[in-house]
Protein backbone atom coordinates (compact mmCIF):
# COMPACT_ATOMS: atom_id res chain seq x y z
CA UNK A 1 0.00 0.00 0.00
CA UNK A 2 1.48 3.42 -1.19
CA UNK A 3 1.93 5.71 1.52
CA UNK A 4 -0.39 8.56 0.23
CA UNK A 5 -3.57 5.22 0.41
CA UNK A 6 -2.45 4.54 4.26
CA UNK A 7 -2.26 8.82 5.00
CA UNK A 8 -5.75 8.96 3.25
CA UNK A 9 -6.93 6.06 5.12
CA UNK A 10 -5.46 7.33 8.26
CA UNK A 11 -7.11 10.70 7.57
CA UNK A 12 -10.94 9.10 7.02
CA UNK A 13 -10.22 6.87 10.67
CA UNK A 14 -9.25 10.19 12.51
CA UNK A 15 -12.31 12.06 10.84
CA UNK A 16 -14.84 9.58 12.40
CA UNK A 17 -13.05 9.12 15.96
CA UNK A 18 -13.04 12.91 15.72
CA UNK A 19 -16.66 13.34 15.19
CA UNK A 20 -17.14 10.63 17.53
CA UNK A 21 -15.60 11.99 20.39
CA UNK A 22 -16.53 15.56 19.92
CA UNK A 23 -19.93 13.91 20.58
CA UNK A 24 -19.86 12.29 23.07
CA UNK A 25 -17.02 13.70 25.13
CA UNK A 26 -18.13 17.10 24.52
CA UNK A 27 -21.23 19.09 25.34
CA UNK A 28 -21.48 22.53 24.07
CA UNK A 29 -24.73 23.29 25.49
CA UNK A 30 -23.65 24.43 29.13
CA UNK A 31 -20.83 26.62 27.77
CA UNK A 32 -23.53 28.15 24.69
CA UNK A 33 -26.09 29.33 27.70
CA UNK A 34 -23.17 30.70 29.73
CA UNK A 35 -21.25 32.20 26.81
CA UNK A 36 -23.38 33.32 24.16
CA UNK A 37 -22.84 36.93 25.25
CA UNK A 38 -24.71 39.53 23.58
CA UNK A 39 -26.89 36.90 21.79
CA UNK A 40 -28.24 36.68 25.00
CA UNK A 41 -30.50 39.28 24.77
CA UNK A 42 -32.70 37.38 22.33
CA UNK A 43 -33.74 33.83 22.46
CA UNK A 44 -31.57 32.46 20.01
CA UNK A 45 -31.77 29.36 18.99
CA UNK A 46 -34.44 28.46 21.85
CA UNK A 47 -35.03 24.81 21.01
CA UNK A 48 -33.10 23.99 17.74
CA UNK A 49 -31.90 20.38 19.12
CA UNK A 50 -28.71 19.49 20.55
CA UNK A 51 -27.28 19.72 17.20
CA UNK A 52 -26.95 23.50 17.26
CA UNK A 53 -27.22 24.05 21.06
CA UNK A 54 -25.62 21.31 23.14
CA UNK A 55 -27.16 19.58 25.70
CA UNK A 56 -29.21 15.91 25.34
CA UNK A 57 -27.47 13.04 26.03
CA UNK A 58 -24.15 12.26 24.37
CA UNK A 59 -26.38 9.62 21.85
CA UNK A 60 -28.61 12.32 21.00
CA UNK A 61 -25.79 14.84 19.94
CA UNK A 62 -24.42 11.79 18.59
CA UNK A 63 -27.92 11.99 16.30
CA UNK A 64 -27.07 15.72 15.44
CA UNK A 65 -23.92 15.27 14.32
CA UNK A 66 -24.60 12.30 11.85
CA UNK A 67 -27.62 14.27 10.05
CA UNK A 68 -25.47 17.49 9.82
CA UNK A 69 -22.65 15.11 8.05
CA UNK A 70 -25.61 13.69 5.82
CA UNK A 71 -26.91 17.11 5.30
CA UNK A 72 -24.17 19.08 3.99
CA UNK A 73 -23.22 15.79 1.93
CA UNK A 74 -26.57 15.88 0.38
CA UNK A 75 -26.65 19.55 -0.20
CA UNK A 76 -23.30 18.88 -1.86
CA UNK A 77 -24.54 16.46 -4.33
CA UNK A 78 -27.31 19.21 -5.26
CA UNK A 79 -25.06 21.71 -5.88
CA UNK A 80 -22.47 19.35 -7.83
CA UNK A 81 -25.28 18.11 -9.91
CA UNK A 82 -27.21 21.96 -10.84
CA UNK A 83 -24.02 23.37 -11.75
CA UNK A 84 -20.88 20.63 -12.28
CA UNK A 85 -19.03 23.23 -14.43
CA UNK A 86 -19.21 26.16 -12.71
CA UNK A 87 -17.87 23.81 -9.47
CA UNK A 88 -15.18 22.28 -11.67
CA UNK A 89 -13.78 25.46 -12.24
CA UNK A 90 -14.38 26.99 -9.04
CA UNK A 91 -12.25 24.22 -7.52
CA UNK A 92 -9.79 24.56 -9.92
CA UNK A 93 -9.26 27.97 -8.53
CA UNK A 94 -9.30 26.86 -4.85
CA UNK A 95 -6.15 24.43 -5.98
CA UNK A 96 -3.53 27.05 -5.86
CA UNK A 97 -2.11 26.20 -2.82
CA UNK A 98 -2.40 27.86 0.96
CA UNK A 99 -1.71 31.62 -0.34
CA UNK A 100 -4.34 31.46 -2.80
CA UNK A 101 -6.91 30.08 -0.12
CA UNK A 102 -4.97 32.56 2.47
CA UNK A 103 -6.42 35.39 -0.56
CA UNK A 104 -9.80 34.32 -0.42
CA UNK A 105 -10.47 34.17 3.31
CA UNK A 106 -9.15 37.86 3.19
CA UNK A 107 -11.41 38.11 0.85
CA UNK A 108 -14.51 36.92 1.84
CA UNK A 109 -14.00 38.74 5.09
CA UNK A 110 -13.51 41.98 3.88
CA UNK A 111 -17.12 41.25 1.65
CA UNK A 112 -18.51 40.11 5.40
CA UNK A 113 -17.40 43.65 6.78
CA UNK A 114 -18.77 45.17 3.49
CA UNK A 115 -22.02 43.37 2.68
CA UNK A 116 -22.71 43.76 6.82
CA UNK A 117 -21.92 47.55 7.09
CA UNK A 118 -23.75 48.11 3.77
CA UNK A 119 -27.31 45.76 4.62
CA UNK A 120 -27.24 47.99 8.11
CA UNK A 121 -26.68 51.55 6.40
CA UNK A 122 -29.48 50.33 3.86
CA UNK A 123 -32.16 49.90 6.59
CA UNK A 124 -32.69 53.82 6.50
CA UNK A 125 -34.97 54.07 3.51
CA UNK A 126 -38.14 52.61 2.66
CA UNK A 127 -36.80 51.59 -0.88
CA UNK A 128 -33.70 49.31 0.36
CA UNK A 129 -35.19 47.88 2.96
CA UNK A 130 -35.17 44.46 2.08
CA UNK A 131 -31.08 44.74 1.02
CA UNK A 132 -29.92 42.78 4.22
CA UNK A 133 -32.11 40.23 3.49
CA UNK A 134 -31.23 39.77 0.15
CA UNK A 135 -27.35 40.62 0.33
CA UNK A 136 -27.73 37.58 3.51
CA UNK A 137 -28.87 35.26 1.41
CA UNK A 138 -26.80 36.11 -1.18
CA UNK A 139 -23.72 35.60 0.69
CA UNK A 140 -24.62 32.72 1.98
CA UNK A 141 -25.30 30.90 -0.83
CA UNK A 142 -22.18 32.30 -2.29
CA UNK A 143 -20.03 30.43 0.74
CA UNK A 144 -22.34 27.32 0.14
CA UNK A 145 -21.04 27.22 -3.17
CA UNK A 146 -18.04 27.50 -2.10
CA UNK A 147 -17.31 25.48 0.42
CA UNK A 148 -19.04 22.38 -1.41
CA UNK A 149 -15.65 23.36 -4.12
CA UNK A 150 -13.26 23.31 -1.58
CA UNK A 151 -14.62 20.02 -0.20
CA UNK A 152 -14.59 18.41 -3.01
CA UNK A 153 -11.31 19.33 -4.12
CA UNK A 154 -9.44 18.59 -0.73
CA UNK A 155 -11.43 14.78 -1.60
CA UNK A 156 -9.76 14.74 -5.16
CA UNK A 157 -6.60 16.16 -4.12
CA UNK A 158 -6.52 12.99 -1.50
CA UNK A 159 -7.81 10.51 -4.25
CA UNK A 160 -5.75 11.41 -6.66
CA UNK A 161 -2.52 11.44 -4.32
CA UNK A 162 -3.59 7.91 -3.08
CA UNK A 163 -3.49 6.56 -6.76
CA UNK A 164 -7.20 6.13 -6.79
CA UNK A 165 -9.48 7.20 -9.44
CA UNK A 166 -10.58 11.23 -9.63
CA UNK A 167 -13.50 10.11 -12.05
CA UNK A 168 -15.69 9.71 -8.90
CA UNK A 169 -16.87 12.96 -8.05
CA UNK A 170 -19.35 12.04 -5.27
CA UNK A 171 -16.49 9.86 -3.80
CA UNK A 172 -14.26 12.96 -3.67
CA UNK A 173 -17.12 15.06 -2.29
CA UNK A 174 -17.62 12.50 0.03
CA UNK A 175 -14.19 12.45 1.51
CA UNK A 176 -13.66 16.20 1.91
CA UNK A 177 -17.08 16.86 3.04
CA UNK A 178 -16.02 14.06 6.20
CA UNK A 179 -12.57 15.79 6.61
CA UNK A 180 -14.01 19.24 6.88
CA UNK A 181 -16.98 18.22 8.88
CA UNK A 182 -14.73 16.55 11.25
CA UNK A 183 -12.01 19.74 11.81
CA UNK A 184 -15.65 21.63 12.67
CA UNK A 185 -16.16 19.34 15.07
CA UNK A 186 -13.50 20.20 16.98
CA UNK A 187 -14.28 22.00 20.42
CA UNK A 188 -13.25 26.09 20.16
CA UNK A 189 -10.93 25.77 17.44
CA UNK A 190 -13.73 24.11 15.36
CA UNK A 191 -16.04 27.06 15.24
CA UNK A 192 -12.52 29.53 13.89
CA UNK A 193 -12.26 26.74 11.22
CA UNK A 194 -16.07 27.21 10.23
CA UNK A 195 -15.88 30.10 9.89
CA UNK A 196 -12.46 30.45 7.70
CA UNK A 197 -13.64 27.57 5.44
CA UNK A 198 -16.96 29.21 5.24
CA UNK A 199 -15.22 32.72 4.40
CA UNK A 200 -12.83 31.11 2.08
CA UNK A 201 -15.52 29.38 0.13
CA UNK A 202 -17.59 32.90 -0.20
CA UNK A 203 -14.50 35.03 -1.23
CA UNK A 204 -13.44 31.98 -3.71
CA UNK A 205 -17.17 32.03 -5.19
CA UNK A 206 -17.31 36.12 -5.34
CA UNK A 207 -13.87 36.14 -7.16
CA UNK A 208 -14.76 33.54 -9.59
CA UNK A 209 -18.34 34.64 -9.85
CA UNK A 210 -19.65 31.25 -8.96
CA UNK A 211 -17.19 29.11 -10.86
CA UNK A 212 -18.81 31.48 -14.22
CA UNK A 213 -14.69 31.83 -15.88
CA UNK A 214 -15.68 35.32 -16.54
CA UNK A 215 -13.77 38.43 -14.88
CA UNK A 216 -14.74 41.18 -12.44
CA UNK A 217 -14.76 44.18 -15.34
CA UNK A 218 -16.09 47.14 -16.20
CA UNK A 219 -14.51 46.61 -19.76
CA UNK A 220 -18.42 45.72 -21.60
CA UNK A 221 -19.36 49.34 -20.40
CA UNK A 222 -16.96 51.22 -22.06
CA UNK A 223 -17.61 51.51 -25.60
CA UNK A 224 -15.10 51.13 -28.46
CA UNK A 225 -13.83 54.21 -29.97
CA UNK A 226 -15.22 55.57 -33.28
CA UNK A 227 -13.13 55.43 -36.01
CA UNK B 1 -6.58 46.30 -42.49
CA UNK B 2 -5.97 49.44 -41.72
CA UNK B 3 -6.48 50.64 -37.98
CA UNK B 4 -6.10 53.62 -36.03
CA UNK B 5 -2.76 53.40 -35.24
CA UNK B 6 -2.13 53.21 -38.83
CA UNK B 7 -3.89 56.08 -39.65
CA UNK B 8 -1.76 58.07 -36.90
CA UNK B 9 1.11 57.28 -38.11
CA UNK B 10 0.42 58.58 -41.26
CA UNK B 11 0.63 61.75 -39.57
CA UNK B 12 3.71 61.86 -38.04
CA UNK B 13 6.13 64.65 -38.86
CA UNK B 14 8.98 63.15 -41.50
CA UNK B 15 11.29 65.35 -39.48
CA UNK B 16 14.45 63.24 -37.57
CA UNK B 17 14.17 62.30 -34.30
CA UNK B 18 15.95 64.33 -31.57
CA UNK B 19 18.83 63.01 -29.56
CA UNK B 20 17.38 63.05 -26.57
CA UNK B 21 13.89 61.65 -27.67
CA UNK B 22 14.44 58.35 -25.80
CA UNK B 23 15.80 60.14 -22.59
CA UNK B 24 12.21 62.32 -22.32
CA UNK B 25 10.16 59.18 -22.97
CA UNK B 26 11.98 57.40 -20.13
CA UNK B 27 11.87 60.19 -17.76
CA UNK B 28 8.40 60.99 -18.31
CA UNK B 29 7.43 57.33 -18.27
CA UNK B 30 9.06 56.82 -14.79
CA UNK B 31 7.34 60.43 -14.10
CA UNK B 32 4.14 58.98 -14.89
CA UNK B 33 4.61 55.47 -12.55
CA UNK B 34 6.18 57.68 -9.55
CA UNK B 35 2.75 59.40 -9.99
CA UNK B 36 0.89 56.47 -10.29
CA UNK B 37 2.71 54.98 -7.12
CA UNK B 38 2.33 57.91 -5.21
CA UNK B 39 -1.63 58.12 -5.26
CA UNK B 40 -1.91 54.67 -5.52
CA UNK B 41 -0.06 54.76 -1.80
CA UNK B 42 -2.18 57.94 -1.09
CA UNK B 43 -5.52 55.84 -1.67
CA UNK B 44 -4.42 52.88 0.34
CA UNK B 45 -2.98 54.52 3.34
CA UNK B 46 -6.40 56.84 2.72
CA UNK B 47 -8.46 53.98 3.09
CA UNK B 48 -6.16 51.96 5.67
CA UNK B 49 -6.71 55.32 7.96
CA UNK B 50 -10.72 55.43 7.37
CA UNK B 51 -10.80 51.39 8.23
CA UNK B 52 -8.92 52.53 11.61
CA UNK B 53 -11.15 55.28 12.29
CA UNK B 54 -14.15 53.17 11.66
CA UNK B 55 -13.45 50.18 13.56
CA UNK B 56 -12.65 52.46 16.64
CA UNK B 57 -15.88 53.63 16.80
CA UNK B 58 -17.63 51.01 15.53
CA UNK B 59 -16.22 48.67 18.96
CA UNK B 60 -17.70 50.61 21.67
CA UNK B 61 -21.36 50.93 20.13
CA UNK B 62 -21.03 46.79 19.26
CA UNK B 63 -23.57 46.35 21.96
CA UNK B 64 -26.44 48.48 19.84
CA UNK B 65 -25.94 46.00 17.26
CA UNK B 66 -26.35 43.00 19.15
CA UNK B 67 -30.15 44.64 18.59
CA UNK B 68 -29.76 44.14 14.94
CA UNK B 69 -29.90 39.75 16.10
CA UNK B 70 -33.64 39.62 15.21
CA UNK B 71 -35.02 36.49 18.06
CA UNK B 72 -36.27 32.98 16.55
CA UNK B 73 -37.55 30.34 18.64
CA UNK B 74 -39.18 27.52 17.77
CA UNK B 75 -42.16 27.81 19.69
CA UNK B 76 -42.67 31.03 17.13
CA UNK B 77 -41.60 29.67 14.53
CA UNK B 78 -44.26 26.83 14.93
CA UNK B 79 -46.82 28.82 16.36
CA UNK B 80 -46.48 31.42 13.00
CA UNK B 81 -46.60 28.16 11.08
CA UNK B 82 -50.09 27.31 12.78
CA UNK B 83 -50.88 30.55 11.80
CA UNK B 84 -49.89 30.37 8.39
CA UNK B 85 -52.31 27.11 7.59
CA UNK B 86 -54.80 29.09 9.14
CA UNK B 87 -55.14 32.22 8.15
CA UNK B 88 -52.08 33.11 5.45
CA UNK B 89 -52.67 36.50 4.44
CA UNK B 90 -52.60 37.31 7.94
CA UNK B 91 -49.98 35.79 9.02
CA UNK B 92 -47.60 36.95 5.82
CA UNK B 93 -48.89 40.97 6.99
CA UNK B 94 -48.00 39.97 10.54
CA UNK B 95 -44.46 38.88 9.15
CA UNK B 96 -44.08 41.99 7.31
CA UNK B 97 -44.70 43.92 10.00
CA UNK B 98 -42.50 42.43 12.66
CA UNK B 99 -40.00 42.76 9.62
CA UNK B 100 -40.64 46.22 9.25
CA UNK B 101 -40.73 47.27 13.06
CA UNK B 102 -37.38 45.54 13.27
CA UNK B 103 -36.02 47.31 10.94
CA UNK B 104 -37.42 50.82 12.54
CA UNK B 105 -36.17 49.97 15.60
CA UNK B 106 -32.62 49.23 14.57
CA UNK B 107 -32.66 52.65 12.62
CA UNK B 108 -33.83 54.09 15.67
CA UNK B 109 -31.18 52.86 17.56
CA UNK B 110 -28.25 54.07 15.05
CA UNK B 111 -26.51 57.12 16.27
CA UNK B 112 -24.17 58.93 14.19
CA UNK B 113 -21.20 57.88 15.42
CA UNK B 114 -21.80 54.03 14.36
CA UNK B 115 -23.30 55.18 10.83
CA UNK B 116 -20.29 56.64 10.15
CA UNK B 117 -18.30 53.78 11.66
CA UNK B 118 -20.25 51.40 9.43
CA UNK B 119 -19.41 53.97 6.46
CA UNK B 120 -15.85 54.10 7.19
CA UNK B 121 -15.42 50.40 7.07
CA UNK B 122 -17.48 49.86 4.35
CA UNK B 123 -15.50 51.84 1.49
CA UNK B 124 -11.77 50.38 2.09
CA UNK B 125 -13.75 46.42 2.58
CA UNK B 126 -15.19 46.22 -0.52
CA UNK B 127 -11.85 48.88 -2.53
CA UNK B 128 -9.91 46.27 -0.50
CA UNK B 129 -11.73 42.86 -1.83
CA UNK B 130 -12.04 44.70 -5.30
CA UNK B 131 -8.17 45.19 -5.41
CA UNK B 132 -7.43 41.06 -4.50
CA UNK B 133 -10.04 39.74 -6.86
CA UNK B 134 -8.75 41.64 -9.59
CA UNK B 135 -5.00 40.56 -8.24
CA UNK B 136 -5.63 37.01 -7.93
CA UNK B 137 -7.23 36.82 -11.60
CA UNK B 138 -4.50 38.80 -12.89
CA UNK B 139 -1.98 35.97 -11.24
CA UNK B 140 -4.66 32.85 -13.35
CA UNK B 141 -4.38 34.56 -16.50
CA UNK B 142 -7.48 35.97 -16.46
CA UNK B 143 -7.72 40.10 -17.57
CA UNK B 144 -10.60 41.76 -17.32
Amino acid sequence: MSRWRAVVLAVIVGAVVLILLSALAFDWGPIWQEWRGPLAVRPIFGGWGPAVTGGGGPLDRLGGELANLVAQFLVGVLILFAAPRHLRRLSLALAGGGARLLRYTVVGLLLAIAIAAVGLLSIFSVHTFPLPFILGAGFFLAALIGVVALTYRLGVGLLVRAGWSDQQPLASLALGTLIVFALTRVPFLGVVILAAVWLTGAGAAIASRLGSGEPWSLLPLLEEPQS
Amino acid sequence: MADRMDELLTHLPAEPCPDDLVGRIQSRLAATRRRARWMEQGRMWSLAGAAALGTWLLIPRLGILSTAVPGFSVSGVGSWLSWVLASPADAGGALLSQVLSWGSGLAECMQFGLVLALVLMAAPALYGAARMIASTSAREGVVG
